[in-house]
């Protein structure tokens, strides 16, 4: 199940490499589509599940796009997952919900690695980087919730 | 097993939504017509008066990857970099107070900033 999530996240974010980048969105701004797999994992195997995606998530961004990709993906990866995970137990989010904490706190956290690595300059993207936020953690909470339950109606 | 929606899901968007408030308070330029590019790298800070660039020139800050601004009258971009994925030189021309471009790799940051000296203050909220 772990090795099928893993292997979810790395299609998709292969995917979404080879979309072409979007005119109006800014250099380096990526929807989040491998999130989906994390999110999945979140809501079916728990934490440890989320944490070994995300972790994977990261050692494929570094070994195909270098160590600062690595570095940004590990950091936003790893925070997500764990929120996510926090807000899925909780019980009162739904898959849209839990997938917008994802997206808050992963962008958050890779600000913040960009911070250190730059300095307070980084701060003039957070505006853009909130909206982007709302647009792709509504959509991968979306397409997780229906990508759970129709993993429900093969089980069952 | 969550559902897809639950009215808790306004409380996320909620925090986005005021992050994104308070942070473009916080970065809004107050206008004016100083034009300065603000160039951070690990060599430390350098300020460009972008309205007295009188001829278009390349700005070389060097280290690991060569990092290559062009300076123009009114505008600045990265010209080079020898970075794995590019997204400063992507990022294109910064011409408009509040732009930013990044390198992370080279640890390089531009952004433009302008202020209202006849105005004198940096920021008013409600």
């Amino acid at each position: 199940m772990l090795g099928l999530f893993a292997a979810l996240a790395a299609a998709l974010s292969a995917f979404e490499g080879a979309l072409p980048p979007l005119p109006f969105l800014p250099p380096g701004a990526k929807a989040g589509l491998s999130n989906i797999a994390v999110l999945v994992a979140a809501g079916e195997l728990g934490f440890s599940g989320a944490l070994s995606v995300a972790l994977f998530k990261g050692a494929t961004a570094f070994f195909t796009r270098g160590a600062v990709a690595g570095l940004m993906s590990l950091s936003g990866g790893l925070v997500s997952a764990f929120i996510m995970t926090v807000a899925a137990k909780n019980g009162r989010f739904g898959f849209v919900g839990v997938g917008l904490w994802g997206a808050l706190f992963h962008n958050l956290a890779q600000l913040a690695v960009a911070w250190l690595l730059i300095g307070r300059a980084v701060f003039y993207y957070l505006p853009v980087f909130m909206l982007l936020s709302l647009c792709t953690g509504s959509v991968t909470g979306l397409v997780a919730g229906l990508t759970v339950s129709a993993m429900r109606t093969i089980k069952n | 097993m969550l559902r897809l929606f639950s009215p808790f899901d306004l409380l996320p968007t909620l925090l986005c939504v005021l992050i994104m408030i308070a942070s473009f308070i916080y970065i809004a330029p107050s206008g004016g017509d100083n034009m300065t590019a603000v160039i951070t790298s690990p060599d430390g800070v350098q300020k460009v008066n972008l309205l007295a660039v009188t001829r278009t020139h390349t700005l070389e800050l060097g280290g690991e990857y060569g990092v290559t601004l062009l300076v123009e009258r009114g505008a600045i971009q990265f010209r080079d970099s020898a970075c794995r994925d590019r997204i400063c030189v992507k990022s294109g021309v910064l011409n408009r107070i509040g732009d930013i471009a990044v390198c992370l790799p080279a640890h390089v940051s531009v952004r433009i900033e302008g202020k209202d000296d006849a105005n004198g203050v940096d920021a008013v909220t409600g």
